[in-house]
């Protein structure tokens, strides 16, 4: 039988050694790396580099605009994420029955959530131009046309609506697998126990059995709209101003346009540690005790 | 009859609120059959105009080559990337060896990673390499999904063991057990991975947008924003949307054969936790 162990062992480290290497060489590395050229003033057009120490975060943190990035980041974040979440949940008790049109309903709401977000960036680059969808409903009420996107107060709630749109049904799936492995004798239990209508049901059967989807739903909106990117790269390019400038916009520009790969490293790990603690943070509010 | 009016409420308040999410895509392809004057116009009849934006789009902007580029590499990283999901998802469900646990371990880790502080060092990484605007510049660094080793791993743990047990005793090979027996198992868990790694890879923008620096090596996504600002300030909406609209079929038409698959791919990494 040792020959045989032996022989199995030899299988489980060739079968698991693909998937390791990409990520040592594609995940693990970069990061030290990442962390390493954050203390240097490594720019890739320039052969020699020094070791700088702090003075890259230094400067971040004295730098307006990347402030500006962070602050717009957090008000998207903090706009996106209890929106989408809401909507999600609204969505997942709206669609999350077996009746075969609300099927079909369903299936056409997830369409944005497979659609390119580019794609998605430039039919709304359209919906919200001065001469778009956004503008003729809002003539049937009187109200004048605006530039929507060319109005620094305008420009970051459009985006962030943008995204609402096209997550929301991604997280109503979640909600649906959550509300779905709700046993119905819980239901019928709370009936007998005086719950007679339906929001007391949902109230203290249906949320507290949530809160597992919650905590997935929440963190991984959290993650995915502190990296914001691609819309406000395509729909705005972070103006008008600097007033859609992300956080990531900024290191991609430092990175990629400016060729500043330490400084922007430097950038990349303050956004690492703010998604991490956040991620901590709701793990600590929202996770709940196994108890098998 | 209470019932079935509550039902029907439901029914029409699910039809409404579908609208907003549909609306955008309608318009698009109504668009994209008019002509520049009038596919600005916002509330339009289906009616279609003209196909000349397709032909327009098909024959002169590169749109081809860059189509060709995202098939290739999302296909090409489809393949590869739920053959490493397979793999070692059966390894660390099946096979015994040391230090497995720990190593399922530090592949799960790179979940805490976020993508943006890799980019850099990736971007330096494919520059020594010498695959700075290549396929395999944007492909390699993208195969291995945990999210899809993980799903393969939670499924090959659903198989019963007697089942392999007897291959065993004939002196089958795990690579005989993996191709003969598991593989043929796993095709629900292997589509899953597949498609949503498929469109994963077909959507794609900010990767892509960093490693190919020629309009021949542009994916869809990096082509059509190219070509949103190709004009200036002035975009040509009705070419635009011929453009997005042929470049959400294959998304559209895989969604539309294998629906059930992804919901079921997000809800088992939303509960199982």
């Amino acid at each position: 039988m040792a020959g045989t162990l032996r022989k199995r062992s030899f299988f489980g480290y060739a079968f698991v050694l693909p998937a390791l290497v990409i990520l040592v060489t594609f995940v693990y590395f970069p990061a030290f790396y990442s962390l390493y050229l954050s203390f240097t003033d490594y720019n890739v057009l320039v052969p020699t580099y020094h070791f700088v120490g702090l003075s890259n975060y230094v400067s971040l943190f004295h730098d307006p605009i990347f402030l500006r990035s962070l602050m717009n980041t957090a008000e998207y974040t903090a706009g996106v994420v209890p929106t989408q979440t809401l909507i999600a949940l609204g969505l997942a008790l709206l669609y999350g029955s077996e009746n075969r049109v609300i099927k079909v309903l369903r299936g056409l709401v997830f369409i944005p959530t497979i659609t390119s977000s580019v794609i998605v960036s430039l039919i709304f680059t359209w919906i919200f131009s001065p001469y778009g969808l956004v503008n003729s409903v809002l003539s049937l009420f009187g109200v004048k046309p605006q530039n929507w996107l060319l109005n620094p107060y305008a420009a970051l709630p459009a985006i962030m609506s943008v995204a609402i749109w096209g997550t929301s049904a991604y997280f109503m799936v979640v909600f649906i697998a959550g509300l779905n492995s709700i046993p119905g004798t819980l239901y019928e239990a709370a009936a007998i126990d005086g719950a007679k209508s339906a929001w007391k049901r949902f109230r203290y059967v249906t949320l507290p059995l949530l809160k597992p989807s919650l905590y997935v739903v929440i963190v991984l909106g959290l993650i995915g709209a502190l990296q914001i990117f691609d819309l406000s790269y395509v729909m705005t390019n972070g103006g008008p101003g600097y007033s859609t400038y992300t956080a990531l916009l900024y290191i991609y520009n430092y990175a990629f346009s400016y060729n500043r790969m330490g400084y922007a490293s430097a950038a990349s790990f303050i956004l690492f540690a703010i998604i991490f603690i956040l991620t901590l943070v709701m793990r600590r509010y929202l996770e709940v005790r196994r108890w098998s | 009859m209470e019932v079935k009016l509550s039902t029907l409420a439901i029914l029409m308040l699910g039809a409404l609120i579908a609208l907003p999410y549909l609306i955008p895509f309608y318009w698009m392809v109504l668009a994209s059959f008019r002509d520049a004057a009038t596919a600005q116009e916002p509330l339009l009849a289906p009616v279609v105009q003209t196909v000349e934006n397709y032909v327009v789009v098909l024959n002169t902007q590169g749109f081809l080559r860059w189509y060709f580029n995202s098939l290739v590499i999302s296909i090409l990283t489809t393949l590869i990337s739920v053959t490493i999901s397979a793999i070692s998802g059966y390894a660390f469900a099946r096979l015994d060896f040391p230090m497995r646990d720990k190593l399922f371990l530090l592949l799960l880790g790179t979940l805490m990673i976020p993508f943006p502080i890799t980019i850099v060092p990736n971007f330096i990484l494919i520059l020594k390499l010498g695959w700075v605007n290549t396929y395999q510049g944007i492909i390699v660094p993208t195969l291995a999904y945990v999210v899809g080793v993980f799903l393969m791993r939670e499924f090959f743990k659903t198989i019963p063991y007697e089942v392999e047990e007897a291959a065993v005793l004939d002196g089958a090979t795990p690579w005989d057990i993996f191709f003969r027996i598991m593989i043929p198992l796993a095709r629900p868990a292997l589509s899953a991975v597949a498609i949503y790694t498929f469109v994963s890879a077909w959507n794609n923008f900010l990767w892509p947008l960093i490693v190919a620096q020629t309009s021949d090596m542009f994916t869809v996504p990096v082509g059509l924003n190219f070509f949103k600002t190709a004009n200036g300030q002035a975009i040509e909406w009705n070419y635009l949307m011929a453009g997005t609209t042929l470049s959400i079929i294959p998304t559209i038409v895989i969604y539309a054969v294998f629906q059930r698959y992804f919901t079921r791919g997000i809800a088992f990494t939303g509960v199982k936790r």
